[in-house]
């Protein structure tokens, strides 16, 4: 729990954090690398230009090597050792062996290896060489053997020279590469960590200038933000933009919406107080209950009025709030005109239904039921007594299809644009109704991507059709 | 040449049997601790080191073997793994083989750091005096002549005189003197001259002496007339005696030696050696081999009679120090010494040894 708290996890780590530490680790990787390449290549460098000490040193020997009367003779020069002496700290041991590896002069114990043919050889002209390295006096040596082949008139045979030199001059000088190897790393190690943060700082800048400018903004200001980013930021600032050009909207639309719905209700309740003031007025009592009439059906139609913008407003709100669901589409349809088949019998309506089963689609429910069951209200309430509603669903090859078709009055084609505002209502209709119906329909299609259209019956009334496409039937 | 060989071992072997010199010098106070010193230097010359250092440290009981250089470093081996405590001899080739073998341990204080860097090597060996190799001459036989102040102004001279000096030109007998030998064969790496002058001494008989001390009586004698390679400070110390003697140190160079000490790695008593070493480097030491050792101190910074700088004032002789390290491992290679003796020995013919 504490720790929870000490170290959030790694998702909510800074970014500056994040790109430090990955900067340190792969720093450190490649500085380890560098460090290691350093001293195999200073050991090698190192050990490479001793041993050419040697091999000098071994040559000068052999230059000094001579016949004299039968006998080799070993003239030993001192540059030889003066050359090896550039090792200052170094001790040396030599020997020189005749034909038949017998001791001429030098150190008669020196090792060699214990399989020469083991070791790699280099000739040159009429020397052969080798390196090993062993112990020898406490130390550990590097050895050179080198040999020569004499020939006289008189005599034929190899000379080897084995050199020896103690290793701290090769040690020395490859820790000292190494070190300036190390020094050169820390330091770019530090550069790089320097320019990493300086980069880091001025990319996260832009964030912070967001930030502020956000932060100094007034809630009430929608306004969009316009602020110099790079391209990737640029992109979160579009977004945001966006999201408060939509929120602007919204509040715009419930501005507007709690303005009409405040005039549609108060306009009707006016109206209801003048009807019963003057039924309260009226002496002639047939006149009274007839003006009472008039007041009950006010009554009704701003019943409906409310009831309709409330389930707007649920509607709307479980539009936004819910995840779509797999509605049986055949079912809810069948369901909507069983409920409605005797509220339109009351009216002298008959009500059909005609459709296939299995028709399923991505949708809300709630929203669709709300749809349909306006729909075919809308279609009894403007039947002619004694006319059929006919609910038809279809399926077809770019989705499914359903109308609901009535044989009443119709819309004109100048007014079926209109008829999907919210409160509209034709001049010429005198039937009970909020005006929200066809509204409340149109935004639960256009949820589900479904398109509305209004057609006339043959040969009058009205045909609402819904189109779903087949991108969301399942 | 096996022959030979045998001989030069017979005279090592031979001189390792002659009994070293022990001088017993015991603890002024109550004694703590006793170091042994293998030396090849003169007992005489520096005692008032030895006991300047027993005054310092009371509890030290000195026990000074005096050696021949080519005795202790036989006697050395012989004896090996036990060791003395401090090994202190002007051969200096001779010590630098033993150091290169892995006898001696490494000692580092801030008495040793100051020495220059041919005065060292490895931190194993340092030198602690200066001796320059010299010609003095009995200038009764000049007759007023200039003296020599180079070896081929001595070349001259010695044609000139001929007969006179026939007989009477004395130098170390190279191959029983350590010193000898490693001044000379040191010389004749770096110089042409060599030859020559070993021809002349071939030639005029010259007597060979196995120290610098009957070498310099022979010359007080009268019996030489010219000493070859002398040690600087014995000769300077009969100079001044015997004011018929001049010390020459060659305009065209003076080979320096030095005497050198090593702490062997079996040292029984390493503390009192090491303590015994940087007092011979320290100041004090320095100054009282320079005032009453009649030894050169090896550092610069010493003013007295004998001090390094001294000298350099003194005589207008550029001091070519011999360096310590590998370099000195030629003179010690046994075909390289037969080589050089061979050549001494056909220069001399037989030898007129003293």
């Amino acid at each position: 729990m504490w720790s929870n708290l000490r170290r959030p996890e790694p998702a909510r780590w800074s970014i500056r954090r994040k790109l430090l530490l990955l900067t340190l680790v792969l720093l450190g990787i490649i500085s380890v690398i560098a460090l290691r390449a350093a001293q195999s290549y200073s050991q090698r460098a190192a050990g490479l230009s001793y041993d050419r000490l040697l091999t000098g040193a071994a040559l000068q020997i052999a230059e000094h090597i001579s016949l004299r009367e039968g006998r080799v003779v070993v003239d030993l020069p001192r540059a030889a050792f003066e050359t090896l002496a550039l090792a200052p700290e170094d001790r040396v041991f030599y020997r020189v062996l005749g034909p038949g590896d017998a001791h001429i002069t030098g150190y008669a114990d020196l090792p060699f290896p214990a399989d020469e043919t083991e070791v790699p050889q280099v000739a040159a002209g009429s020397f052969r060489q080798y390196f090993f390295d062993a112990r020898y006096g406490g130390e550990p040596v590097r050895f050179l053997v080198l040999s020569r082949l004499l020939t006289e008139t008189d005599f034929s045979g190899a000379i080897r020279i084995q050199l020896g030199q103690t290793t701290r001059a090769r040690q020395a000088l490859a820790g000292e590469i190494s070190l300036r190897a190390a020094q050169l790393v820390a330091v770019l190690f530090v550069i790089t960590l320097l320019l990493v943060s300086a980069g880091i700082w001025m990319t996260l800048q832009p964030l912070e200038r967001l930030n502020r400018a956000l932060a100094q903004r007034s809630p009430v200001d929608l306004s969009p933000l316009e602020l110099a980013v790079p391209r990737e930021i640029s992109q979160l600032v579009q977004t945001l933009n966006h999201l408060m050009q939509q929120l602007g909207g919204t509040l715009n639309r419930l501005q507007r919406f709690t303005s009409e719905a405040a005039h549609q209700i108060r306009t009707p309740l006016a109206g209801l107080r003048s009807q019963a003031q003057n039924a309260r007025a009226e002496e002639d009592g047939a006149l009274r209950w007839r003006q009472l009439g008039q007041v009950i059906e006010s009554a009704d139609r701003l019943s409906d009025t409310v009831d309709q913008l409330l389930k707007q407003a649920v509607l709307t709100h479980r539009l936004r709030s819910e995840l779509d669901a797999r509605v049986e589409l055949d079912d809810l349809v069948l369901e909507v005109c069983r409920d409605l088949a005797v509220p339109a019998l009351e009216r002298d309506v008959e009500l059909a239904y005609d459709g296939p089963k299995g028709v399923r689609l991505q949708g809300n429910r709630f929203a669709l039921q709300q749809m349909i069951q306006n729909l075919v209200e809308n279609a009894i309430r403007y039947s002619e007594p004694g006319s059929e509603v006919q609910v038809t669903l279809q399926r077809d090859g770019s989705g499914a299809r359903l109308s609901v078709a009535d044989r009443g009055p119709g819309i004109p084609d100048a007014e079926k644009p209109l008829v999907f505002e919210r409160f509209y209502r034709s001049p010429g209709n005198s039937r009970s109704g909020s005006g929200l119906g066809l509204a409340i329909a149109q935004e639960v299609a256009g949820h589900h991507r479904a398109s509305l259209r209004l057609k006339d019956n043959v040969p009058h009334g009205l045909v609402v059709e819904v189109h779903f496409p087949s991108g969301r039937l399942s | 040449m096996k022959l030979r060989v045998l001989f030069s071992l017979a005279i090592l072997v031979s001189c390792a049997a002659k009994a070293a010199e022990l001088h017993d010098l015991p603890a002024a106070g109550q004694q703590t601790s006793a170091l042994e010193v293998h030396a090849g230097a003169d007992f005489a010359a520096i005692r008032p080191a030895l006991e300047a250092f027993q005054r310092r440290h009371p509890g030290v009981r000195l026990r000074y073997h005096e050696f021949g250089t080519l005795e202790l470093y036989s006697d050395f081996l012989e004896r090996y793994p036990q060791t003395p405590d401090l090994v202190m001899s002007s051969a200096m080739d001779l010590q630098v083989k033993l150091v290169n073998d892995g006898y001696a341990q490494p000692y580092r204080s801030p008495e040793t750091e100051r020495l220059p860097d041919w005065a060292r090597w490895r931190s194993e060996i340092f030198g602690i005096t200066y001796e320059p190799a010299v010609f003095v001459l009995n200038t009764g036989f000049l007759d007023n002549e200039p003296v020599p102040v180079t070896r081929a102004e001595l070349i001259d001279l010695i044609r000139r005189k001929g007969d006179q000096v026939r007989g009477r030109i004395g130098t170390f007998d190279i191959e029983r003197v350590g010193i000898g030998y490693l001044v000379w064969s040191h010389d004749n790496q770096r110089t042409a001259s060599n030859g020559r002058l070993l021809e002349l001494f071939a030639t005029q008989e010259a007597r060979l002496f196995t120290s610098s001390a009957a070498m310099l009586s022979a010359l007080v004698r009268g019996d030489i007339v010219i000493a070859y390679n002398v040690l600087g400070s014995y000769a300077h110390a009969w100079a001044k005696r015997h004011p018929l003697l001049t010390v020459v140190l060659a305009e065209d160079y003076t080979t320096v030696i030095m005497r050198t000490a090593f702490v062997p790695k079996n040292a029984r008593n390493p503390e009192d050696a090491r303590r015994f070493l940087d007092f011979l480097l320290s100041n004090e030491g320095q100054q009282v081999l320079a005032d009453e050792a009649s030894l050169y101190p090896v550092r610069g910074d010493i003013l007295g009679e004998t001090g390094a700088s001294r000298l350099r004032l003194t005589f207008n002789s550029p001091l070519r120090p011999i360096p310590l390290g590998v370099p000195l491992l030629v003179q010690t290679d046994e075909m390289k010494r037969e080589l050089i003796l061979e050549e001494w020995r056909r220069a001399f013919g037989s030898p007129n040894r003293q």
